[in-house]
């Protein structure tokens, strides 16, 4: 067989043998892997983390880190305190609130002192761990619920933060503002929103 | 001729066959179609929205531009501020808040800031912003109004923004020609052009 012949052959067995791809086999149906993926992918939870993980990185390292780490506890505890249904109100409401205040911080570059960073973290980080919860007990994964969104929780922020402290350049740190503020403006649409759904 | 020459000479058209049979028997790819689920609905049709209007495309281009041609503080200021108050804007309009003449304020937005391109106005930052932002009301009240209710508000939210970051960004990034030896002119020349477009906008001449 010359090389063409078997060029074209090995195509043709290749097209004829293919079976349909199976990326992702932990898909939709499997619970551990939605509930992974939901953080990330579900934009309200992501856009606070990333939010609150650039904020973070514009303080100082150690208001940065303590923000991150009391944001990780409050979304443990805002999530186990609602498998127990106990569920702090306004909740919608107060993610998207959550997503206008540190964006627009973010945006600002406001640095603050860190008793008032951390109180504003650890309030996020309950709303966030409530919200997160409550989703996936309403789609029937909840037992995966605290483990995903604490994964969750320690690696957005941290990423954020770690980004905006090692990327120094002028024009990075104008990017993360922009993107502070793009939050902001994604919170303030999404307040009225919710405001006139209810 | 060398050895390894023929040898490529012969494998090209067997390449060649082997590549043609791939694409004539290929299938469509279905992976991560946008627009199908909720999300990914939401976050298309949010960033859709903005660019489908002309006059606010030419208004967020030029802003971004204007930026560039300020410099300084000027450069992330005025895409920072914009954002935030069409939102604010945006949300005055899905409330329903009465707004006297949106669009005549859109396209007086256009002339503006294309005609302070044009004449190469440098007023402090803050002034620029107030500018900005007062006509970036106007801009999000129309949006405001418009916003359908999206498969999902948050992505359909953060579509819309980004989208309109994404243009002031373009503005921006055109607004770097000023850097070379001709860009003042270039730059100065486009916003006449915008200038001119926002005068067809507001009597009717252009539709947007």
């Amino acid at each position: 067989m010359s090389r063409r012949n078997a060029v074209i052959a090995g195509a043709a067995l290749c097209i004829l043998g293919a079976t349909p791809a199976a990326a992702h086999i932990v898909g939709p149906d499997s619970p551990l892997y939605d509930v992974l993926r939901h953080p990330v992918f579900e934009p309200t939870l992501a856009a606070v983390m990333i939010a609150l993980g650039l904020w973070a990185g514009q303080q100082r390292s150690r208001t940065g880190w303590a923000m991150a780490a009391i944001f990780l506890v409050a979304v443990i505890a805002g999530a186990g305190a609602a498998t127990f249904d106990v569920l702090p109100p306004l909740r919608p409401i107060a993610v998207a609130s959550s997503m206008v205040v540190l964006g627009a911080l973010a945006a600002a570059r406001l640095q603050l002192p860190l008793w008032l960073a951390a109180a504003l973290a650890a309030m996020a980080g309950i709303y966030q761990g409530a919200f997160g919860t409550l989703a996936h007990f309403q789609g029937g994964t909840g037992p995966y619920s605290i483990a995903d969104l604490a994964v969750a929780a320690a690696l957005l922020p941290v990423a954020g933060l770690q980004l905006v402290q090692r990327l120094q350049a002028g024009w990075m740190q104008v990017v993360f503002r922009v993107l502070g503020s793009w939050v902001a403006a994604a919170g303030i649409l999404l307040l009225a929103l919710l405001i006139r759904i209810r | 001729m060398p050895a390894t020459i023929l040898h490529a000479r012969r494998a090209v058209p067997a390449a060649l066959t082997a590549t043609a049979a791939l694409l004539l028997l290929a299938a469509p790819a279905a992976a991560h179609v946008l627009g199908s689920g909720r999300i990914a609905g939401g976050l298309e049709a949010g960033f859709v929205h903005p660019i489908m209007g002309l006059d606010h495309v030419l208004a967020m281009l030029a802003v971004g531009m204007w930026g560039a041609q300020l410099g300084g503080r000027a450069i992330w200021v005025l895409p920072v501020c914009f954002p935030m108050v069409m939102a604010f804007g945006g949300a005055l309009g899905v409330a329903g808040v009465p707004f006297p003449a949106v669009e005549t304020g859109i396209g007086a937005s256009v002339l503006i800031l294309g005609g302070a391109i044009a004449l190469a106005l440098r007023p402090p930052v803050p002034v620029s912003a107030a500018i900005v932002g007062f006509l970036a009301l106007f801009h999000g009240y129309a949006h405001g109004v418009e916003l359908p209710d999206a498969a999902d508000p948050v992505a359909f939210a953060l579509g819309f923004v980004i989208a309109t970051g994404l243009i002031h960004a373009a503005g921006i990034l055109i607004g770097l020609v000023i850097r070379l030896p001709w860009g003042v002119r270039v730059l100065r020349g486009a916003g006449a052009a915008i200038g001119v477009a926002g005068i067809g906008l507001l009597t009717g001449l252009i539709v947007a």
